[in-house]
């Protein structure tokens, strides 16, 4: 089952103006049910213009845009339902907080879609314990909590939305590393929990690495490469052409396969690096 | 020859009250920075770092503890408003988000701003302004407007309106966070230049492990006190006081020392890639043996 599908999608920014400018050219890609797809490419690229697309927000100037097999431009005039359907948080999210306390901050969303009060406040509570906004912090002002903290009370916003799919542009921005892990791992249970299809937009190809199941490599404006992780890696090389990076273990294997040693080019996290050197090696432990 | 120490920290504390609550955030930092280093800050989130660097500067006032400056104890409350902002001019900071930096319309005059504030004469304010850019590669977008520059660019221009101050101390809060890789690459090739160029003292508060291996040095804070200090090399293959401090140690340190725990004999400080692939090399040889 395809969560969303782009056929032949293009967008070009003040066309018609010499400030023209084409973001997404000609993007034919389907995006699968209950996997989460990463979204790397340079600033610039079209990653955030083609999320756009998918939730309604910006209406692709070629091509057509399905969310769960229909056309979302067939009704205009319906355009906000998809945006419910498809939920999107953008960067640095925590700027957008604006309302007095961190429980009807996470309501804002379910309110406009018009449900009804036991409904915003189960949905509300959800959202929260998905993203670890323990219950006594939900009645304190969203701008006394961290910055941390603040970034998941933002994106609780959007899941108490339940949408279909849910696309996070950059959600570990700027965090340390103990933050990303726990921000992408919450992402990442909620979709195992709710079955959700997840988008994520990143810059950091080892999270990429880590928490998605299909990688969409974006560059200038054209899906560039399109594949499982361990696809993707195994084009180190090409990864590499569009200047973006690759982990630094998979960078390893590449050398030594290039002075001449058996092993696997698509190797990407520190415990597989192991396991295929030891392998090669010809053993388990204290080579003798 | 003596070391030339520029900032001092001895038992520095620093906490703040709210609602009668008392919250120490950093508790007897000891710290040297010399002279023309490059020091790198790491942390995670809530460590003290930003604390750390606002109290270098004199934008915090220590709880407790000594801070020399410039080979001077500072007591704030001897020092007259003039001595504050000297010390202020000469440790500059640049900070996190990009655009919350520039306050100009036009890109030199962003850069022209600090030194006009200290009445600086046209000319003298010309001839920084114009260094200032050359030196962060920026002189070609003297006469743009700052919302056309990718984020990396508006960096540099804010380390540009930095140097047109001429610092002797520049500390990057976290400047390169918000950056794309390729932002984070030019900021941290400007701060290098700074460095072996220019003889400044560069403090780099990061999480980025990959821009802390290239520091002279490199001191962790965790919960508000230093839990090592060393060069990158020392400091990196010391994997789980790196976890326990919610960091993580680069992925090729972490395979050697998966390796080497698994029995076979690697290095276990090994941080790039060029290492690495020399010390497994190394290994498969022994094994035709």
């Amino acid at each position: 089952m395809n969560a969303a599908q782009l056929k032949n999608v293009s967008y070009i920014y003040s066309k018609d103006t010499p400030f023209e400018k084409t973001a997404v050219s000609g993007v034919d890609i389907t995006i699968e049910s209950g996997l989460t797809t990463g979204v790397i490419g340079h600033t610039g690229s079209g990653k955030s213009t083609l999320s756009q697309m998918i939730n309604g927000l910006i209406k692709p100037s070629e091509g057509e845009v399905f969310v769960l097999g229909k056309n979302i431009w067939d009704e205009p005039k319906k355009i906000k339902q998809v945006r419910f359907r498809v939920g999107l948080v953008f960067q640095y999210p925590e700027y957008q907080l604006f309302e007095e306390t961190v429980r009807a901050d996470i309501a804002f969303g379910p309110k406009n879609m018009k449900l009804d009060k036991d409904e915003i406040e189960r949905r509300v509570l959800d959202a929260a314990r998905f993203v670890g906004i323990p219950e006594d912090m939900l009645d304190r002002s969203p701008f006394d909590l961290s910055g941390g903290q603040k970034r998941r009370v933002a994106i609780a916003g959007v899941i108490a939305m339940r949408p279909d799919i849910l696309i996070l542009d950059e959600p570990a921005a700027g965090l340390d590393p103990r933050g990303r892990n726990e921000i992408l791992s919450r992402i990442s249970e909620y979709k195992k929990e709710t079955g959700s299809t997840v988008v994520m937009i990143s810059h950091s190809m080892e999270d990429m690495a880590k928490y998605c199941d299909k990688i969409l490599v974006m560059n200038r404006g054209k899906a560039f490469l399109y594949g499982t992780p361990s696809e993707i890696f195994s084009n180190a090389h090409l990864v590499e052409s569009v200047g973006l990076g690759v982990p630094q273990v998979t960078r390893l294997m590449q050398k030594l396969r290039d002075m001449g040693y058996d092993l696997s080019p698509s190797v990407y996290t520190v415990e597989d690096a192991a396991k295929e050197i030891i392998r090669a090696l010809g053993g388990g432990g204290n080579a003798s | 020859m003596a070391k030339d120490v520029i900032i001092q920290a001895k038992g520095l504390s620093y906490s703040y009250e709210e609602d009668g609550k008392k919250t120490e955030v950093l508790h007897g930092v000891d710290i040297e920075i010399e002279k023309g280093t490059f020091t790198a800050v790491l942390g995670h989130n809530g460590s003290g770092k930003s604390t750390l660097a606002k109290l270098f500067n004199l934008v915090l006032t220590p709880s407790a503890g000594e801070l020399w400056l410039f080979g001077k104890k500072i007591d704030e409350k001897e020092l007259s408003d003039d001595e504050l902002y000297e010390i202020r001019r000469r440790v500059g900071m640049v900070f996190q988000n990009p655009d919350n930096q520039l306050v100009a319309t036009v890109v030199e005059e962003d850069v022209a701003f600090g030194p006009e504030n200290l009445g600086v004469r046209p000319e003298e304010i010309r001839r920084r302004v114009d260094d200032a850019l050359a030196l962060v590669g920026m002189t070609e977008f003297a006469r743009h407007s700052p919302h056309q520059l990718s984020g990396g660019q508006k960096q540099r221009v804010a380390i540009a309106g930095i140097l047109a101050l001429s610092p002797d101390v520049i500390i990057f809060d976290e400047s390169t966070a918000m950056l794309d890789p390729i932002g984070r690459r030019e900021v941290i090739d400007t701060i290098k230049k700074l460095r072996y160029d220019e003889g400044k003292t560069i403090i780099l508060i990061t999480h980025y492990m990959e821009e802390a291996a290239e520091a002279d040095r490199v001191v962790v804070l965790s919960d508000g006190s230093v839990t090592a200090v060393g060069t990158p090399k020392e400091v990196f293959s010391k994997t789980e006081l790196l976890h326990s401090a919610g960091l993580e140690a680069p992925q090729i340190t972490e395979l050697m020392q998966a390796l080497s725990d698994a029995g076979y004999n690697v290095p276990r400080d090994i941080l790039d890639v060029e290492g690495g692939a020399m010390a497994i090399s190394k290994l498969f040889g022994e094994n035709k043996r």
